[in-house]
């Protein structure tokens, strides 16, 4: 199957560039990583198997292309968190704490941390999207939860 | 609230700019123009073949011989040099002369040749061609252990970007153009304008 680009995109859009801006920590980076990833599945021939196959290719492909942005060394307009962050708003100060916190854990943390608790994904499905063992990823998830609970305290609840 | 409930909140805040779903339109009518522009030109087809090394051997036959006062960049500085170039008919060579800034005089070396068409056959370089080639991303393995990448008058170390096989992957955004380069520690190193090559 291959669904529609601009239906794809009016689902997608925002989740795979949160997804994005938390490996690449740039606005613009980030933007680029997804609407690349939209034109190459767009370009691409590739055949899926379901909705949910494309929502973890795309995924797979905006985290690879997000990281490649990171190697690009003289980006220019590149936007710190904490102006970018002076551009949000945010519900709570619970919820910007909780924001930075994350966006200042090391990127292999972060990501892990993102795709269970944004985008609701088993360890085995984190595992097969990132292409690194289920065992890699739960210890990727504990030590990212540790730090959590260690900055935030009572913010961020006991994860069972 | 649960932790999932918190931190989707939290993320919650992240949007695409106004114009996001224009600008893939954008990129996908442009892709249909290339593709278009593609087929165009198929038949007339150009393939390019840079061969560089240390070469100073003359040619016996030289039919072309032209200098230029010429700027290019090296390790970061533009630098005014004297370019010579030779060609024989089929191969161009050519001869960078340039003084650093004790006075010292460097020379460097290095020919090539392009393939025209679909029977391959070879032409000279032009005098355009190889200052472009010359004006391409550079990496630098230096006598202390650190490797470097040069591109015009940006430089940034890589030393320390090397994966366990001696392997670092760098993409280095020109001005109009996207360069994959991938360098192998002390072993060479190779560069793309589409994508990694190992």
């Amino acid at each position: 199957m291959k669904t529609d680009l601009k239906k794809l995109m009016e689902c997608y859009q925002q989740n795979l560039y949160a997804v994005a801006y938390n490996v690449c920590k740039n606005p613009e980076d980030a933007e680029d990583a997804v609407q690349d990833t939209f034109l190459q599945y767009y370009t691409g021939n590739y055949k899926f198997e379901s909705e949910q196959h494309i929502r973890a290719w795309l995924i797979r492909v905006t985290i690879n292309k997000a990281k490649n942005a990171n190697r690009t060394f003289w980006r220019q307009n590149k936007v710190s968190l904490e102006e970018y962050m002076e551009t949000l708003t945010f519900d709570t100060p619970e919820s910007e704490h909780l924001f930075e916190t994350v966006m200042e854990m090391p990127q292999k943390y972060r990501i892990v941390i993102h795709l269970f608790y944004y985008e609701d994904y088993s360890i085995k499905e984190i595992a097969d999207i990132l292409h690194i063992s289920e065992s890699n990823v739960k210890i990727r998830l504990s030590r990212g939860r540790t730090m959590l609970k260690e900055i935030l305290k009572e913010e961020w609840d006991d994860d069972k | 609230m649960t932790n999932k409930e918190k931190y989707k909140n939290a993320f919650s805040v992240l949007h695409t700019s106004d114009d996001f779903i224009m600008e893939v339109e954008k990129m996908k009518n442009s892709y249909k123009k290339r593709k278009r522009n593609i087929v165009a030109a198929a038949a007339a087809a150009v393939a390019m073949c840079v061969v560089v090394g240390g070469s100073t051997s003359a040619y016996a036959c030289n039919v072309g011989n032209i200098q230029r006062h010429v700027q290019i960049w090296l390790k970061g500085d533009q630098t005014d040099a004297i370019m010579n170039i030779s060609s024989d008919g089929s191969v161009a060579e050519y001869e960078i002369i340039y003084q650093d800034e004790e006075g010292v005089e460097h020379t460097i070396n290095g020919g090539g040749v392009a393939m025209e068409g679909v029977s391959g056959e070879e032409r000279p370089l032009t005098e355009e061609e190889i200052m472009t080639y010359l004006n391409e991303p550079d990496v630098r393995y230096e006598e202390d252990g650190s490797v470097w990448i040069y591109c015009k008058d940006k430089k940034m170390e890589i030393t320390d970007k090397f994966d366990e096989e001696g392997v670092c992957r760098v993409q280095v955004q020109g001005e109009d153009i996207t360069y994959y380069i991938t360098a192998y520690y002390k072993e060479g190193w190779n560069m793309s304008n589409d994508k990694f090559i190992d």
